[in-house]
């Protein structure tokens, strides 16, 4: 009896040590470099990471603030797909780097591009654990919001050695944040806002809101909206609404996004169609196609500040008279990317859609 | 005798096909994308801490999972369809696929990462449905009770099904619906140390059981007065030979999803080969599942950047197999 | 002795009227008993309560005049009683020796493989019934008289005192029946079988007693001069009938 319960001791203790093995075993050197990412993960460097590599979905955000930071071009060895139909703008700021790879691709692959890192939005810690398992550093981001950006442009500053280059690029957000916020409580009155993104994937035409706890959403009540769809019931998603919910909540402005299609088109489909000349945004002239270059402006990658500017001119034009905004777009290209206006002229204007002049 | 050389052609083919499903993990494991897609050379790992890493953490639990979870749905496949006479239902049928598939997909939405509580809701749910199946099928007012367990292996799957879109509709899309549905066509993508540690004795204890009872599995097979009469009794241990069967299934459903096809198919190629008797071709289906799932897994890995589903391989390799049986086969094996 | 005694046995289905009321009668000695009667009176039903598949609703059903068959180890039934049914669904692409030797299951403790004496049976029976080429062939192979004869050969395989034989001539033609029922005088020389028909002449032919079913419930024992009459199987199959004894033409079939 007590061989036997000896035996299965032994098995237990195996088990829970394989089980409990943690792979991410502490530096026992002196560690240069201690970072907290987004999900409170505290990960630890000896040396500056040379080789970084951006996986999984949801990338272009963390691609644009990386490329932001000179050492980012640099370090930046292979990337999942950051192409959203419209071009890749980071083979543009990178054309010698052509190692990119699926959005989903297996930890293995990613492994072959041997990085120092791997850095993952807070959503994809499926494949995470997998590169744990591998004893390669992880560090999540989110940047979806503008303390996130705050916070987390710092992060990216630690990681690249370059703190300096984080603050300029968080002051330039804490800028146009304060400045919007306090233009926005002078509103008297908010206007009633409606946000939707027309989408004609698998043939079938639908108009969908965003939750209100995404950037979409943020952004449009920063910038002084009375967010109409706040009333309905809302998915975690894009939620659909019909044309008879628009109808009746008839608000006084519309801005609208088209990921997939031209949003130009769009808008002027919607602004032929008697249905929607009834509702008083299309009347008054106040629906407004998104800015769209090589991605939608109005998600959270770096243009957002722009696209912050934006939503607050078109609620409240009086506040933001003279504000031109191919000049701002100009300077943010020149600011994070480096660019001279003649670089702007050539590859975004051109492709630049949307109620921008 | 006949009787005796027909035992030891059995017994030797059983042991080709051991053989030859050891000679297939070992590749296994030395396949895959790194260093870059193909074959990895062994011995360029002695100085690769990384590929090391790679084989020991990622690659050796996966074929682990991939022999298992193909030896659950062979066994179970040929025990399902021995017990119902029917060589075209496979171990998800009564429930339990869309059962596991329904607990796992409620565990995701709920307890989002924890995974312990996935399996165990697969499980939970998996049997569930097995009993549930069953009940109906008791239910139903007429005495076909084999064609009774079809009707209520439908009604039970539509049910999840429905449960299942409504969990799909709920979840966030960009962390839990991904999951979700990547999840329903099958993968072993998540088979790492901590999921497959906890489920191998019970996999292997369930494996176990049925492998000692297969001649008395035969007589699942058989009329219920007659089995009674050969000492069967039916309404204990048909319902407890099943579990057993749907164990295996049921946790492996919990870390791979739903795999099609192979608890259909490779039982009806075993007997093919070695006939109905379960005391051969119980393990032969076993062993044979566990080739199957262990090539579709491997190629589902290594093929393209990103995995391919599972389930999709199996349903490919499944249908092509099926076909060439039914335009070869010689004995009348369906 | 070996024997199934009925004692005051009575049995219904769920809601239903009862198809026996206190039945009160013995099977036993080396013999053919027939159960005979029309479709629907519950001679399928009477030889399952026999079995000890089905429980009586009252009453009792005892082996040996004292083991009541509720009692009985279900793992041991097989000792006592084997079955051969009107038609039953086979094992999927089983030898016919794997079949016949699944009978022999009862015999062997829970885990066991068949063994070599288990194999030396088998043989033997199917010798005996004649269908030895059968061996390899594949249930679903073989025609409804090939199957109803390895269906015996299982139910032999298992070497029990009791055959029960469920209408198995119902649906076999002529030299298949022949076969059969020669096989069944034979088997009567060391077994009590149990052999349920519709059809008067048959139970004529091979049986040493008879039980009548009629459709009004009552059960009737007897010797097959009494009861096989004109006036009996008149009432039984409610039209006129009856068997011609005086000059028959004889068939030299059994």
């Amino acid at each position: 009896m007590q061989k036997y319960s000896l035996f299965l001791l032994l098995i237990v203790v195996a088990i829970s040590l394989m089980a409990g093995c943690n792979p991410l075993t502490p530096n026992t050197g002196e560690s240069t470099i201690t970072i907290t990412d987004a999900l409170d993960r505290e990960v630890t460097f000896s040396d500056l990471p040379e080789r970084i590599v951006i996986a999984g979905r949801g990338t272009i955000i963390i691609v644009d603030a990386l490329l932001a930071f000179p050492e980012g071009q640099q370090r930046l060895v292979a990337y999942a797909k950051t192409d959203q139909g419209k071009g890749s703008f980071t083979q543009v700021l990178l054309p010698a780097l052509d190692t990119v790879f699926a959005n989903d691709a297996s930890a293995e692959e990613i492994a072959s591009h041997q990085p120092d890192v791997v850095l993952l939005k807070t959503y994809m810690q499926e494949l995470g654990n997998a590169l744990d398992l591998l004893s390669i550093p992880v560090v999540y981001f989110s940047m979806e919001t503008f303390e996130e950006y705050q916070n987390e442009l710092l992060t990216m500053g630690t990681l690249l050695g370059d703190a300096q280059r984080a603050e300029v690029l968080a002051a330039y957000y804490a800028d146009i944040v304060t400045e919007v916020e306090q233009k926005t409580q002078e509103i008297a009155e908010k206007p009633t806002v409606l946000f939707l993104y027309y989408s004609s994937r698998d043939g079938t035409v639908a108009f969908n809101v965003p939750p209100l706890q995404w950037a979409q959403s943020e952004m449009v009540r920063r910038a002084g909206g009375n967010l109409v769809w706040s009333s309905i019931p809302l998915e975690n998603n894009w939620t659909i609404v019909n044309f008879e919910q628009v109808a009746a909540w008839n608000p006084d402005i519309i801005f609208l996004t088209a990921y997939f299609d031209n949003v130009d088109q769009i808008k002027q489909q919607l602004v032929d169609d008697p249905q929607w000349q009834a509702l008083s945004a299309v009347d008054s002239g106040n629906i407004y196609a998104i800015p769209t270059a090589f991605y939608a402006w109005d998600q959270p990658h770096t243009r957002w500040g722009i696209a912050q500017l934006w939503y607050a001119q078109k609620i409240n034009p009086q506040n933001y008279l003279d504000y031109d905004f191919h000049l701002l777009a100009n300077d943010f290209y020149a600011l994070f990317y480096g660019w001279s206006p003649d670089k702007y002229e050539q590859v975004i204007r051109p492709i630049l859609q949307g109620d921008i002049d | 005798m006949s009787q005796d050389s027909t035992k030891s052609s059995k017994t030797k083919g059983l042991l080709l096909l051991t053989a030859l499903l050891a000679v297939i993990a070992l590749l296994a494991l030395f396949f895959g994308r790194y260093p870059s897609p193909g074959i990895t050379n062994p011995f360029a790992l002695a100085t690769d801490p990384l590929g090391q890493s790679i084989i020991f953490n990622l690659r050796t639990p996966r074929v682990i999972a991939a022999i298992l979870l193909g030896m659950a749905l062979g066994g179970a496949g040929f025990i399902f369809q021995q017990s119902f006479s029917n060589p075209l239902v496979e171990p998800g049928f009564l429930g339990v696929s869309p059962g596991a598939a329904f607990g796992s997909a409620l565990a995701i939405l709920l307890f989002s990462g924890q995974f312990f509580l996935i399996q165990t809701f697969a499980i939970i749910f998996s049997l569930g449905g097995l009993v549930l199946s069953l009940l109906i099928a008791r239910i139903i007012p007429d005495n076909n009770y084999k064609l009774n367990l079809v009707f209520s292996g439908i009604i039970v799957s539509a049910l999840f099904s429905a449960g299942l879109g409504i969990i799909k509709y709920i979840a966030d899309p960009l962390s839990q619906l991904p999951e979700i549905t990547f999840w329903l066509l099958g993968g072993l993508w998540s088979a790492a140390w901590p999921r497959i540690i906890p489920i191998i004795l019970p996999v292997m204890a369930s494996f176990l059981v049925l492998l000692i009872f297969r001649w008395r599995i035969n007589l699942m097979g058989l009329d219920d007065r007659v089995a009674f009469t050969s000492g069967f009794n039916v309404k204990k241990e048909k319902p407890l030979f099943l579990f057993f069967a749907v164990i295996g299934v049921a946790l492996l459903t919990s870390i791979a999803g739903i795999v099609n096809w192979v608890g259909l198919i490779v039982p009806i190629i075993s007997r093919t080969l070695f006939g109905g008797n379960a005391r051969f071709t119980l393990p032969a289906s076993m062993i044979n599942g566990a080739i199957f799932v262990l090539i579709c897994d491997t190629i589902a890995r290594a093929l393209f950047a990103g995995e391919v589903p599972l389930g999709v391989l199996s349903a490919l390799l499944g249908s092509l197999s099926f076909l060439i049986v039914v335009i070869f086969r010689r004995r009348k094996a369906l | 002795m070996i024997a199934i005694a009925l004692q005051n046995v009575t049995f219904s289905y769920p809601d239903q009227k009862p198809i026996f009321e206190t039945v009160n009668l013995r099977l036993f000695g080396n013999q053919v008993i027939t159960l005979l009667g029309p479709n629907g009176s519950g001679k399928s039903t009477f030889i399952k309560l026999c079995m000890g598949f089905l429980a009586p609703t009252a009453g009792d059903i005892l082996f040996n005049g004292d083991l009541p068959v509720k009692k009985v180890p279900v793992h041991q039934i097989g000792n006592y009683v084997a079955y051969v049914p009107q038609s039953e669904s086979f094992p999927y692409h089983l030898s016919v020796f794997d079949y016949v030797l699944l009978g022999r299951t009862g015999k062997n403790r829970l885990i066991q493989m068949p063994t070599a004496s288990d194999t030396a049976v088998a043989e033997e029976i199917l010798r005996k019934i004649g269908i030895e080429t059968f061996a390899e062939r594949s249930l679903q192979e073989l025609s409804g008289g090939e199957q109803q004869l390895v269906a015996f050969a299982r139910a032999l395989a298992q070497q029990a005192p009791f055959l029960f034989l469920d209408e198995i001539a119902a649906e076999l033609d002529l030299k298949n029946t022949l076969q059969v029922l020669r096989l069944i005088r034979d088997l009567a020389a060391d077994h009590t079988i149990i052999f349920s028909t519709h059809d008067p002449q048959i139970a004529e032919a091979i049986s040493d007693s008879v039980i009548l079913f009629s459709p009004n419930s009552e059960v009737i024992i007897g010797q097959p001069k009494e009861l096989l009459t004109s006036q009996m199987l008149t009432k039984l199959y409610e039209i006129p009938s009856g068997i011609i004894r005086e000059n028959p033409i004889q068939i030299n079939w059994l």
